[in-house]
């Protein structure tokens, strides 16, 4: 204590011990916190100017590219949702929005809360769930309006029914993206990143390879290809999710060390590579 | 059965060669309890360790009767408690309300009618009842700051930590908080952490004043006054035999140290025993005795 005296007053406050009262909020179930948040998280999202840009942006690929029966396939099989559209979109407000906490040095603020951090992480992958049904709304819609309620698609004498398969890439992808932006997110304390990764991921050449079964001759031979038959399309959708779930088990690997996270992205990695390498298009 | 009391036995934190607190021990029950210090004497430091987010280098915590260094009654400790850090971090993007509402989620509030209710309940006791719907950003600072102290608020804890909650507030507001704090007090354990003398006159039953990372005063904020009391003067111009001194409103001169025989005395308050025991030359006296 100080050598001071005058510094070293102390009086006889002695606190009473009283019984605290019971805990002011019952513990939630982990689960019923998880959804809680990712409703929240979800629906901002979705409310996001940029999100809500993607998402304009992807009307107009899809307007665009539904004139004809080819670019109506790549349209709804989720081309509307690449380069500038919803999904370079998804991945940025994803990143924002779980780069938030550390973003705006609220840090301890989060940490004297209950609900712990990987929570809060799974929450925020939930959370991209939101996008990804807001990308089927778009697909559904687009497929009634371009292929008709048979959802068959023609083009001349041709005639090509839709496979549920093809249209489930789109939302899928956008699901990918957005755990991506989670990873990136959980990870990074400043938003460049997310700006940083969405030239990376999403501007050509890179931003095609999860996308390599439409290669650039898409439009030209479309029809006679049989790289979009059900096997590699199927495997495909199973690599992207593959390559989501892995997103998701890095950006859960920030707060929870557990040995399932390892184990969640020794299962993903090997979707990932299975799907990828079984949905590639035959003859390239 | 948990008590309702904070005890802390040699606390001490340690940021490389410096004790930012250094061995304090203390027990703080129910009431308002005021942490007065200058800048750097350890006050955020141990706000934070006592709102859970900071681990102690060394030295015993017990919050509420439950140990913060047990993950599980870390998290019991969480669920009763209501922390306003000092720079809180709140999304400006956010409404007062969605921000607010966020935090109840963190706080375990799942269901959204009652979760509502409740963040309605706190920013009506904060005075923000009539701009919840407006963001964060377009918000005054002491609008802020409110929005900090409502979501402190939320599920009627039973351990309030208040890092400066007053800064940036207007006088009236700040008779708001001393309203809310004082009620809050009757049953709660709150701690306020201030640069604010007068709130600590007027709302606080124990004010404990820190300095160098160690407590150099706890008492009540009239034992605190006594400190001062007989050096306090006033006179026409400035002694330099003072510590501290300054020219008043009405032209004369106010010191506190030690008067001379003929000086004459003014009641002190207790900004003059506080300076007495923190103020600049404080530590000057301090490391020469």
């Amino acid at each position: 204590m100080s050598p001071n005296p005058e510094a070293m007053i102390r009086t006889a406050i002695a606190p009473t011990p009283v019984p605290a009262a019971t805990s002011p909020v019952a513990p939630a179930p982990r689960a019923a916190l998880r959804w809680a948040l990712a409703r929240v998280e979800g629906r901002r999202l979705i409310a996001h100017p940029l999100f809500v840009l993607g998402m304009a942006v992807s009307i107009l690929f899809t307007v665009v590219g539904g004139s004809d029966g080819g670019g109506g396939l790549m349209a709804l099989s989720g081309g509307i949702f690449l380069f500038v559209g919803a999904g370079l979109w998804t991945f940025v407000v994803a990143c924002l929005a779980t780069s938030r906490e550390r973003r705006d040095g609220a840090e301890d603020f989060y940490l004297g809360q209950p609900m712990a951090p990987r929570l809060r992480i799974e929450a925020a992958l939930l959370s991209t769930a939101w996008p990804a049904l807001a990308g089927t709304a778009l697909i559904a819609v687009a497929a009634i309006t371009i292929a008709g309620p048979d959802l068959t698609l023609d083009s001349g004498d041709h005639h090509r029914p839709l496979r549920p398969l093809e249209l489930a890439q789109g939302p899928v992808y956008l699901m990918f993206v957005g755990c991506l932006g989670v990873f990136v997110g959980s990870w990074t304390k400043r938003a460049y990143p997310a700006l940083l990764g969405a030239v990376i991921l999403f501007m050509p050449p890179v931003a095609w390879l999860p996308w390599f079964v439409y290669g650039d001759d898409v439009s030209r031979d479309v029809w006679d290809r049989d790289w979009l038959a059900g096997a590699a399309v199927g495997w495909h959708v199973v690599g992207i999710a593959g390559l989501a779930a892995l997103a998701a088990a890095g950006a859960m690997a920030r707060h929870d060390r557990r040995p399932r996270v390892a184990l969640i992205a020794l299962a993903a990695l090997a979707a990932a590579v299975a799907g990828i390498s079984l949905g590639w298009p035959a003859g390239m | 059965m948990t008590d309702a009391t904070i005890t802390l036995s040699g606390l001490r934190k340690r940021y490389g060669a410096t004790d930012a607190v250094a061995g304090l021990s203390l027990s703080i029950g129910p009431g308002v309890t005021g942490l007065l210090g200058p800048n750097g004497a350890g006050k955020t430091t141990l706000m934070r360790m006592l709102a859970t987010v900071l681990a102690p280098t060394e030295g015993q915590l017990r919050l509420l009767g439950l140990d913060p260094a047990d993950p599980e009654q870390r998290t019991d400790i969480r669920r009763r408690l209501g922390y306003m850090p000092q720079e809180p971090g709140l999304h400006r993007h956010f409404t007062a309300f969605e921000f607010v509402d966020y935090v109840a989620i963190l706080k375990e509030m799942t269901d959204t009618r009652a979760r509502h209710q409740e963040v309605r309940r706190v920013l009506r006791d904060v005075g923000l009842d009539d701009v919840t719907g407006r963001r964060i950003r377009k918000l005054s600072g002491g609008m802020r700051r409110r929005i900090a102290l409502a979501q402190a608020l939320l599920g009627d804890p039973h351990l309030l930590v208040f890092d400066e909650p007053t800064a940036s507030l207007d006088p009236e507001q700040r008779m708001r908080f001393r309203e809310l704090a004082s009620s809050l007090g009757q049953e709660r354990i709150v701690l306020v952490s201030t640069h604010q003398t007068e709130d600590v006159a007027a709302l606080c039953q124990r004010v404990i004043v820190m300095r160098d990372g160690d407590a150099v005063f706890d008492g009540t904020p009239a034992q605190l006054c006594a400190v001062a009391r007989d050096r306090v003067w006033v006179a026409d111009s400035r002694d330099v035999r003072a510590r501290l001194w300054w020219r008043t409103a009405e032209g004369r001169h106010r010191h506190v140290g030690e008067p001379p025989p003929d000086a004459q005395l003014v009641e002190p308050t207790i900004e003059d025993g506080y300076l007495l025991l923190a103020g600049p030359t404080a530590t000057d006296e301090r490391a020469a005795a």
